[in-house]
């Protein structure tokens, strides 16, 4: 039986993290303002059947299917919310989970670098996939597990202030967000980026990595 | 060195801020910071750009950033924090070849275009093949294409210095050059004009 790990629903793609999903995704596109899901389990192979239950049972477009080294991870997208809570409901029932079963998530590590130099910015940009980063510019960086929530992160982020969506890392056996921006921009989104994470409800796990 | 073709010879004074971090990301060699001076040098035959960028470290202590040898031509672009040592550099290349900076092609603008408010859609082709920065749907969008090629970067720049725009794209090697920038109406339509004349402001003879 699949093991839920990231179950996490995002109400309105903020137009940045549309266009970073825009950049990233393999799969059908999502535009600004999609209501979005995002579905992790373990073993990852079974992502296969997670995308037939909710491309079968409703009208949501996949946008990534990924199957990594340990973990499946499923996004899909709808301009109808509904649509989208169908498809996690119906996911939900196949596999025989509730919402409840996945990971509550864990904040690793949550930093900010003010005032990045020149020297380091370059480092980050040839990585990122996002905004670019400005010299001078402040850096928030988030570290989470499962890494799905990291989505979840950035979006919350993006909707409090105006930063620069540099990275999102939502694959994996961690979840990474680097968001760029002037100081007070970055202290506004550091909250609301640890404050949605910590909101979230699950259950408890202790890093559970098998390698 | 005979036979040596030179068709752009663009030096940046300064390098603004998005346009250190995009040649940071898409630069295979040294990576610039903002605020070093430039020097972009594209010629023909393709593969002779070899010898330029001997001539370049070896009189001077530039660093090479790009050197790219591409289905004609030939691009090197090389940064140092001093003005004069770029300078100097650019100056020893043009000698070994026996020409001067305005042998030059006179780059001429083929396209210039804003696209006002873009569609979510638009945006999501675009944001798939740009280096730099993301653009986001209701933005303004504006295309340069240039020849020569390089000239597209000191048309960036220029921009850069101009208005708050985000540089989404520059291509400053190949046939063509192109220039992608992204912001709010207000500044695209700083941006345009300061790209433009930075272009027309450059001497040099006419192409074939």
């Amino acid at each position: 039986m699949a093991d839920l790990r990231s179950f996490v629903f995002l109400d309105s793609l903020q137009p940045q993290l549309a266009a970073f999903l825009g950049t990233i995704a393999k799969g059908f596109l999502p535009v600004a303002g999609e209501a979005s899901l995002i579905v992790e389990i373990s073993p990852g192979i079974e992502i296969n059947r997670v995308t037939d239950i909710a491309v079968k049972a409703t009208d949501v477009r996949p946008g990534m299917q990924i199957v990594e080294r340990l973990y499946g991870m499923l996004e899909v997208h709808s301009t109808s919310q509904a649509d989208v809570r169908q498809a996690g409901a119906a996911i939900l029932d196949a596999l025989a989970l509730k919402e409840a079963d996945r990971i509550k998530p864990r904040v690793l590590s949550s930093q900010v670098i003010k005032h990045v130099d020149d020297l380091q910015v370059q480092l980050i940009n040839r990585n990122r996939q996002g905004m670019m980063l400005i010299a001078r510019e402040s850096l928030f960086i988030m570290e989470v597990e499962p890494a799905g929530y990291a989505a979840f992160a950035a979006n919350e982020a993006e909707k409090a202030a105006e930063i620069n969506v540099v990275d999102v890392r939502m694959t994996g056996a961690f979840g990474r967000v680097y968001l760029g921006g002037e100081q007070r921009d970055i202290d506004v989104a550091s909250v609301a980026a640890t404050k949605a994470i910590e909101a979230l409800t699950g259950r408890v796990a202790s890093s559970s990595r098998k390698d | 060195m005979a036979g040596i073709d030179l068709r752009s010879y663009v030096f940046l004074d300064s390098l603004q801020p998005q346009h250190a971090a995009f040649l940071g990301t898409v630069a295979k060699g040294f990576l610039p910071v903002g605020g070093q001076a430039s020097l972009f040098i594209e010629i023909s035959p393709g593969i002779e750009i070899n010898r330029i960028t001997d001539i370049a470290v070896k009189a001077t202590r530039v660093t090479p950033g790009m050197q790219i040898v591409e289905r004609l031509y030939g691009l090197l672009e090389l940064h140092h924090d001093e003005q004069a040592e770029v300078r100097r550099a650019g100056e020893a290349i043009l000698r070994e070849i026996g020409a001067s900076d305005t042998s030059r092609i006179k780059p001429e603008i083929l396209s210039s275009t804003v696209i006002r408010h873009l569609d979510d859609r638009q945006t999501q082709l675009i944001n798939r093949v740009r280096h730099g920065h993301m653009i986001v749907a209701g933005q303004s969008l504006y295309t340069l294409e240039v020849q020569p090629a390089a000239n597209a970067a000191l048309a960036a720049n220029e921009a850069e210095k101009a208005a708050r725009i985000k540089v989404l794209e520059i291509v400053a090697f190949g046939s063509l050059g192109r220039v992608y920038l992204a912001g709010e109406d207000r500044d695209i339509d700083v941006a345009w004009p300061a790209a433009e004349n930075a272009i027309r402001g450059l001497a040099g003879r006419a192409g074939k």
